[in-house]
């Protein structure tokens, strides 16, 4: 389980994140969607232990990520952006460091199930500084898969991916989330967010925009399902952020004549 | 209607590469801890300050003896170049390899139009300033202080920085030639790997060849070892005519005593014909070897898993740090990068061991002091073999450090990994090099035991500051491994490490004098029974402790609390 309470995230002058909330219950897939520089990947470094949050608490598996910090990051296994990993060990030379961090049983056993899984079974006594950046994010994505995490945070997981590795990662997740286990991933791709995710946070600027199942984010601004697959959320997106932008109009008309 | 002059067309300047470094810096200033920076300048000024009197009084007394100590003074400050240039020499190729061939920015420099030799150009002066600035930060107020004693002309000090500058700007352009040559012959595919080992043996074997200007008389000794051990101690005496550090040294002894000596013209004409050479080679091969760099290893596919070896399961047992630790040895022997400093390391050591051992200094006080002073020499040679090893040992985890970051290891197991990792090599490195130089100097029971013990503690306390230093600043996106070591809190490393040398001589002054002034008063190792040397004793093991754990503390709480 993720809980998420009142997460502010202040850099200098700037808010990054504003008052944020939102729980994840075992057993969902939770998307965290917004525009660039919306807070999302602000929330999961906070997360992950990547960055301390200016107030609020950041919990993990019933963790606090910065007050337990070990037991919270044995619970959950992370995916980042860009896969930066050793490039002077092979890819079944890291996943066994990872597996030994992680304690895991039977670790050579799981690892050439995962990459005979991801298709890198050919490679995994190569370098990793030979491979290709999609290769790279199938082997970021069985590392933290590896310790079959009870919670699985992702920070846009589909970035350099071909679309036979994409399809096979967004039904990794749905099935991660139905053993349930809990994940949370932030994503630009709507069509991957509608497909795969129970319940939705739109981000804008730090602050949230609107929240709930798909379901409630329509009752909530008004659209229906679209004929194109990916749409329905689409126009969701916009509504809301035009929404925003219109309240941010008014904001200043106010200002300007008071 | 009105009419506005045609606007003046400025003619269009070639942009700056160097004004663009320095505008980055300018920011990176900027952003960086105030506090970090009045700290580094208040450790410089220390620093400084600490050289100039130490020197002031060591010339104040050796001259009381006259040209005997005077000369003494001359020999140490051969040795000093020597062993710094060395230094300076072994780890310049591989600098400029990493500098020259595998800096992020030059998949931006070298596709703009920009001249190649121009990118060349700054890139050498990189290399220059990761290899060669702090040697020149030291000793420049080193020489300006003899300038001072000697009452120099005053058209000796700049003469004196130049050569200074010089003495260290021919090993960078040497490494800067061999980088450019080894990047255009070495097989596709392992171009860094073949480059950079090449580099270190080339330039260790070039240090040990400029003394072996004949070399049917080097075959022909190496024969007979009794005659090689002769040919080694001539090729590093400090007199030896043909060092360019002891051409140097010439220049900037005669230069504080008013003379112009004859060792700055060859000493200018190497550096410059280096350069020159470098740069003339770089214009025509430098984009072709980048290009070639680019091709790392090549896979050859083995779908056969490999398992873990009894080593990895041995340290695996030790938990996550053994983990750790295996993983940064197995990245290190991969890494040429990494595994050519130890090969640096041993070649210090020779050199240094091979220079003091030639020092031919008949009185056995004066022995027996520069016994005892040049422990503080060795503290730095750890210490430099630590800012290669031991502060950046967290930072060469990278871009790769989330990986920990966001795993189950505390902060304090990492650090702690990285200090078990170093600390073999450093001991090893502080004990041989303390227990054979004070055999080859002949010195007492006590001095022996003295450096036996200043070694451990050097060794356990610079490399617990190198770890926890660079595990309190790391530098995760520097262009290459060279870039780590220079940086504020590297000179921290390098400031602090050298006053603890500083430190542990003060310690142990006392009973170390009794036993070389008065031998017959303190005989064997008598010296360390009276209260000051029990008193010196007791402070070194307080010392050793306190420095070691509040270093690796830093370390890891200000790793905790990065973000």
């Amino acid at each position: 389980m993720i809980e998420v309470s009142h997460y502010s995230k202040r850099y200098g002058a700037h808010e990054a994140v504003q008052d944020l909330s939102f729980t994840v219950q075992p057993g969902a897939v939770f998307g965290l969607l917004g525009s660039n520089g919306a807070g999302k990947t602000t929330t999961i470094r906070a997360l992950v232990g990547l960055t301390r949050p200016t107030s609020g608490t950041v919990r993990v598996a019933g963790f606090d990520v910065w007050k337990e910090p070990v037991k919270a990051k044995a619970a959950f296994g992370y995916i980042p952006d860009r896969p930066y990993l050793y490039g002077k060990l092979t890819a079944r030379e890291l996943l066994r460091f990872v597996g030994q961090l992680y304690k895991v049983e039977g670790a050579d056993a799981e690892i050439d199930r995962w990459l005979t899984l991801f298709r890198l079974e050919d490679f995994g006594n190569e370098l990793i500084e030979t491979f290709s950046h999609g290769m790279r994010q199938k082997v970021a994505i069985i590392s933290a898969m590896l310790p079959d995490p009870g919670v699985l945070i992702i920070d846009e997981p589909m970035v350099g991916l071909d679309p036979h590795a994409a399809r096979q990662v967004r039904e990794l997740f749905r099935a991660h989330a139905d053993r349930g286990r809990t994940v949370l991933l932030t994503t630009h791709s709507l069509p991957l967010a509608e497909a795969v995710c129970d319940r939705l946070v739109v981000l804008d600027r730090g602050r949230v925009l609107g929240e709930g199942t798909m379901d409630d984010l329509r009752t909530r601004t008004g659209t229906a399902a679209g004929g194109v697959h990916g749409d329905s959320l689409e126009r969701i997106f916009f509504r809301l952020m035009e929404e925003e932008q219109e309240e941010e109009r008014q904001r200043r008309e106010v200002v300007a004549a008071g | 209607m009105t009419t506005r002059p045609a606007p003046t067309i400025q003619p269009l300047r070639q942009p700056s590469l160097l004004n663009l470094k320095l505008t980055a810096l300018r920011h990176t200033l900027r952003r960086g801890p105030k506090w970090g920076y009045v700290f580094v300048a208040l450790l410089a000024v220390l620093l400084v300050w600490g050289e100039v009197y130490g020197i002031w009084r060591a010339l104040n007394f050796l001259g009381s003896f006259g040209s005997i100590g005077t000369n003494v003074f001359a020999r140490v400050l051969e040795i000093g170049l020597i062993t710094l240039s060395s230094g300076v020499t072994f780890s310049a190729t591989t600098a400029a390899i990493s500098t020259l061939y595998l800096s992020e920015d030059l998949n931006f420099l070298l596709t703009q139009p920009i001249k190649t030799w121009r990118v060349f150009a700054l890139k050498v002066s990189e290399t220059f300033l990761n290899t060669a600035m702090v040697p020149v930060f030291l000793t420049i107020p080193l020489l300006l202080t003899v300038g001072v004693f000697f009452h120099a002309p005053v058209w000796a000090y700049p003469l004196m920085v130049l050569t200074a500058l010089m003495t260290f700007a021919a090993p960078v352009g040497l490494g800067a030639l061999l980088a450019v040559l080894l990047m255009r012959v070495a097989p596709v595919g392992r171009v860094r790997e073949v480059s950079t080992g090449l580099g270190v043996l080339i330039s260790a074997g070039l240090v040990y060849a400029i003394r072996a200007l004949r070399p049917e008389v080097l075959i022909q000794k190496m024969q007979d070892p009794a005659q090689f051990e002769t040919l080694l101690k001539n090729f590093a005496s400090p007199s030896s005519p043909f060092l360019p550090p002891v051409w140097a040294s010439q220049s900037i002894w005669g230069a504080a005593q008013g003379r112009l000596d004859w060792g700055l013209l060859p000493l200018l004409i190497l550096t410059v014909g280096l350069l020159a050479a470098a740069t003339a080679l770089a214009t025509r091969a430098y984009q072709d070897g980048w290009a070639r760099a680019l091709d790392s290893s090549t896979p050859r596919l083995d779908p056969t898993p490999k398992r873990a070896t009894l080593t990895e399961r041995l340290f695996a047992r030790l938990g996550p740090g053994g983990s750790l630790a295996y993983k940064d040895l197995r990245v290190t022997l991969r890494d040429p990068t990494q595994w050519s400093q130890l090969l640096v390391v041993v070649a210090l050591a020779g050199v240094y061991l091979v220079s003091v051992k030639a020092v031919p200094i008949p009185i056995p006080q004066f022995r027996g002091i520069l016994g005892y002073v040049q422990l503080a020499f060795q503290g730095f040679i750890v210490s430099g073999v630590a800012v290669r090893l031991a502060f950046p040992a967290l930072s060469t985890e990278a871009k790769a450090y989330w990986l920990l970051r966001t795993g189950p290891i505390s902060a304090q197991q990492i650090v702690l990994s990285k200090f078990y990792g170093v600390l073999p090599v450093t001991l090893t490195l502080g004990l041989v090099m303390g227990i054979a130089s004070a055999r080859s100097m002949d010195l007492g029971p006590t001095l022996l035991l003295l450096s036996v013990l200043v070694s451990v503690s050097n060794a356990f306390v610079i490399t617990a500051l190198g770890v926890g230093l660079g595990a309190a600043a790391p530098k995760f996106d520097a262009d290459n491994p060279a870039e780590i070591g220079v940086s504020p809190g590297g000179l921290a490393f390098m400031g602090l490490s050298l006053a603890y040398s500083v430190l542990c001589l003060l310690l142990l002054a006392r009973p170390a004098a009794g036993s070389v002034l008065r031998p017959d008063l303190f005989p064997g190792l008598y010296a360390l029974g009276t209260p000051e040397g029990v008193l010196g004793l007791i402070g070194l093991t307080l010392a050793t402790v306190l420095g070691t754990w509040l270093s690796l503390r830093l370390g890891w709480r200000r790793l905790d609390a990065l973000e």
